[in-house]
């Protein structure tokens, strides 16, 4: 075999390396040229550090980051390295110092020293301007032009317009991350995932309705946060109730109940344990799993895939700021609410088992002390004790975490999005950990609920079995039912539609908003043509904002007067926004939304869940969304 | 002597581009059609303000490099066989360096460019290849600029007295204000942005958002945000958009 030798511009410094490593490992070459271009009256750049410790291998990249792995035993994923051919050796790298306008030229020359070599060429993305000499046709004769693929893999660019597809290596998802600058912790990998894989498709085929229960509502009664309407009409679907359950035995699985805060399911020859609760909060854990398998079975696409991914602290300062952080803020949580075990719980554990004791008055309180103790004791831990803590050690976590055709895909799986203020909140711009790379336009959310938002980014945990085409969808966000939730569903509609009394609760006895029941079953609803959208208009009290509402509230009062006072089928935006301006006040505006001018992007993004609004400028309509409209009937 | 475009983000470069010589036609590969046409309104506006003619304009359509297709897909879409012959070129021919790396070699290659013509801001635009003819660097103004957007700057002051810059579109469909802006001016071809010191980490959010709409109105490479603290600017390259759209009550 030839020697195979690949030349690639080499970026600055630590930055942007990923498809330097990413065109290494497609081609597995003996002997690596790195062009280090410069501008004229620039000095040339050196390469990055840990993209030679790559080359080298898992442990020489691990070891760029000894500086925190010698202060604390951090449960970490190795990356895998370099990847070479198998009986060939670790390639060897060149340096070469190229002024941007020459590298046509030194190329011709390096074309010329490995006449009898593999000489290939790897485009790459970015450096278009430098790069662009070389892509003429006529410009190199015997260098192959490739580009390397994500998914990995490259493509052959050849002179006469063919493309031809080769077959290598990628470089894994776990390394990219390591590579940048954080290193990284997976809870499961395709292959663990896959070990369950049938467990988690019949959990998946047995989940059903949760039911709202008294306990809920005294729950609910304990919170501050008012209840969110669409609660009632967006259930959750998991194994929390005994009818998931009963499907689960008859798909051959077995549960047991081992705490009234944990369940293990068993099927085959494997079992899980699952925390269903936490500080009196319900979990949705399990979500995460199930949905990762679907698209581990469904997304052709993948090539790689880790569920429970955590970013952690790089450094070992950045760690300490980290905990400081964490503590502080559980500490504020506990000042606010000492008594509340769901808010103060996770700062009275960390006293008790640091041994810190709590003194009468809040403001006597050594936090330094409490946050050096804590440092200390977590630095003392064995990477199998850290395990445990560490979500209070990584920078963010990604739900599920993706590799393929279309780079890195990543998903936050939700059991539900009651508040459409999940889509938009503008944390989300600093969730992430700095120089993660992860495109924004490929995340997305999983929810698993009756009746979820139709938002572009929402696919619904039962549609992930269409693989990637789904993101193209219509229906991606929409619920589809087993047979045996079909039939329970229509079940209860049919019983609903007999009744008045029925008919005014059906979304609620059913979970299920009424746009969707009408999808279920349209032939149940045109027997009975009056519902749900209510036969007879009332008038109603318009609700105005005062000072003591919350932003919530505000919303609530001003999509409620938009639904009952827009005209039918549609308003102007100018006729919406005087039903607004009756509703709140230029102070209340201000106050709440921080401007006097309630505007059509703020309506846009508040009032999704009462008003559809549509077209541009002047032409603007805005309709009543029906979802809201029947909760509100029924609930009034 | 035709040019030939592939319609991407940075329209401001290619309308530059368009506008530095006095084509026979210009002939644009696209892969959205909503797109072309905001952009030929684009190139409508950009000579009305330069007082220019309006070139001879044609497309030609390519597969879409996006989340409906990847490149593997977009590859085996834009091949010899896949594609049909109707474009044919001749040596006078120039094809711009917009697009991907990967749009140039495969549009190079199908359609046996042997001239793309190449722009920096020291030199212009330049041709390399079969020519190495030398363009006018196409000098914009904040006006000018302003007017092909179809955006305004006002200072405005608010009820409490305190000074904000708005910069908006015209139609008011978008908008981003903050008194954070010290001042924008326009020079080197690029709109820049100068930041006051922003206190809060809510308000260093809001103008992640704001520089996110602006790049996503007017191009990667035609924004400068100066000042800005390392973190912001971080967020800015890696960040993500969020969909603004401003309409006043």
């Amino acid at each position: 075999m030839k020697h195979r030798v690949l030349a690639i511009v080499s970026p600055p410094g630590e930055h942007d390396i990923i498809p330097q490593a990413r065109a290494i490992q497609a081609h597995q070459p003996d002997e690596i040229v790195l062009l280090k271009t410069y501008f004229p009256g620039k000095t040339p750049s050196t390469i990055s550090h840990r993209l030679e410790k790559w080359v080298h291998g898992s442990e020489d990249l691990m070891n760029t980051y000894s500086d925190l792995f010698e202060f604390i035993d951090l449960p970490r994923t190795p990356p895998l390295g370099f990847i070479q051919r198998r009986g060939a050796e670790s390639p060897h790298i060149v340096e070469i110092d190229v002024p941007v306008d020459d590298l046509f030229n030194v190329l011709q020359e390096l074309e010329l020293k490995y006449e009898n070599s593999d000489f290939r060429f790897d485009i790459l993305p970015g450096s278009k301007r430098v790069v662009t000499p070389v892509l003429l046709s006529k410009s190199l004769q015997n260098t192959k032009i490739t580009y390397s693929l994500e998914e990995g893999g490259f493509l052959r660019l050849h002179r006469d317009g063919k493309i031809q597809s080769e077959s290598g290596p990628y470089v894994s998802l776990i390394d990219r991350f390591w590579l940048t600058g954080i290193p990284v912790y997976a809870e499961n990998n395709g292959t663990s995932i896959s070990k369950f894989s049938k467990m988690y498709s019949a959990l998946l085929a047995a989940q059903s309705i949760e039911f709202r229960t008294s306990k809920d509502e005294e729950r609910e009664a304990t919170r501050k946060m008012s209840l969110e309407p669409r609660k009632l009409v967006d259930l959750p679907l998991n194994m929390r109730n005994e009818s998931a359950r009963r499907q689960f035995i008859q798909l051959g699985g077995r549960v047991e109940t081992s705490s009234p805060e944990t369940v293990t399911y068993q099927f085959e020859d494997v079992s899980w344990e699952v925390q269903t609760e936490e500080h009196d909060f319900k979990l949705g854990n399990d979500n995460e799993l199930i949905a990762a398998n679907e698209i581990l079975n469904h997304w052709e696409d993948v090539v790689e895939i880790y569920q429970g991914v955590s970013f952690l602290s790089p450094t070992k300062d950045e760690l300490k700021q980290q905990i400081q952080g964490l503590v502080e803020r559980d500490f504020a949580s506990y000042e606010k609410n000492p008594d509340k075990i769901h808010t103060a719980g996770k700062f009275l554990e960390r006293c008790e088992r640091l041994g810190v004791d709590i003194p009468g008055e809040p403001e006597d309180f050594p936090l330094e002390k409490l946050v050096e103790a804590e440092i200390n004791h977590l630095s003392s831990l064995t990477r199998s004790e850290l395990l445990q803590h560490v979500w209070t050690m990584r920078s963010a976590e990604v739900d599920v975490l993706t590799l393929g055709e279309f780079g890195v895909s990543m998903f936050d799986v939700k059991q539900a999005i009651w508040r459409v203020k999940e889509f938009t909140d503008a944390k989300s711009a600093t969730q992430m950990a700095q120089n993660i790379v992860i495109r924004e336009e490929e995340k997305r959310w999983i929810v698993n609920s009756t009746s979820p938002f139709d938002h572009p980014k929402v696919i619904h945990m039962t549609r992930l079995a269409d693989g990637r085409d789904v993101i193209k969808s219509l229906n991606r966000f929409h619920w589809r039912p087993t047979k045996y939730n079909l039939s329970l569903l229509k079940t209860i509609t049919e019983k609903g539609l007999q009744s008045k009394k029925g008919k005014k609760n059906l979304q609620h006895k059913t979970g299920v908003d009424a746009e969707t029941l009408r999808q279920f079953f349209p032939d149940l609803f045109n027997k009975n043509p009056t519902h749900p959208k209510g036969s007879k208009k009332q008038k109603r009290m318009i609700q105005v904002v005062t000072e003591n509402d919350t932003t919530e509230d505000a919303i609530h009062k001003i999509g409620k007067a938009l639904v009952e006072g827009i005209k039918t089928p549609c308003s102007t935006w100018g006729e919406a926004a005087s039903i607004i301006s009756r509703v709140i006040s230029p102070e209340e505006k201000s106050r709440l939304f921080g401007s006097k001018k309630f505007t059509l992007a703020k309506a846009k993004l508040y009032l999704r869940d009462y008003v559809f609004i549509s077209h541009e400028g002047k032409e603007v309509v805005v309709r009543p969304n029906n979802r809201f409209k029947n909760t509100n009937t029924n609930t009034d | 002597m035709r040019l030939f475009l592939v319609l991407g983000q940075s329209e401001m470069l290619l309308l530059r581009a368009i506008f530095c010589h006095s084509w026979d036609s210009v002939i644009m590969f696209y892969a959205d059609e909503k797109n072309l046409e905001s952009f030929r309104e684009k190139i409508v506006k950009c000579a009305g303000a330069l007082n220019k003619p309006v070139p001879h304009f044609e497309s030609s359509e390519i597969p879409p490099l996006d989340q409906t297709n990847s490149i593997s897909q977009f590859a085996d879409a834009l091949n010899l066989d896949s594609i049909g012959q109707t474009i044919e070129v001749n040596k006078n021919d120039m094809l711009f360096y917009s697009g991907t790396v990967l749009h140039l070699r495969c549009l190079i290659t199908l359609h046996k460019f042997e001239t793309i013509l190449t722009h920096d801001s020291d030199r212009g635009f330049f041709a390399i290849g079969n020519s190495h003819k030398e363009f006018d660097n196409l000098k914009l103004t904040m006006k000018t600029f302003l007017e092909i957007n179809s955006a305004s700057i006002k200072s405005k002051t608010k009820e409490d007295d305190t000074n904000f810059i708005s910069l908006a579109s015209v139609d008011g469909k978008w908008e981003t204000k903050s008194n954070y802006i010290d001042k924008i001016e326009y020079f080197n071809d690029v709109l820049n942005i100068f930041w006051n010191m922003v206190p809060t980490s809510g308000q260093r959010k809001k103008i992640v958002s704001d520089c996110h709409l602006l790049k996503l109105k007017f191009g990667h490479y035609t924004v400068a945000h100066r000042n800005l603290p390392p973190e912001v600017e971080r967020l800015i390259r890696q960040g993500y958009i969020l969909r603004l759209e401003e309409e006043e009550e």
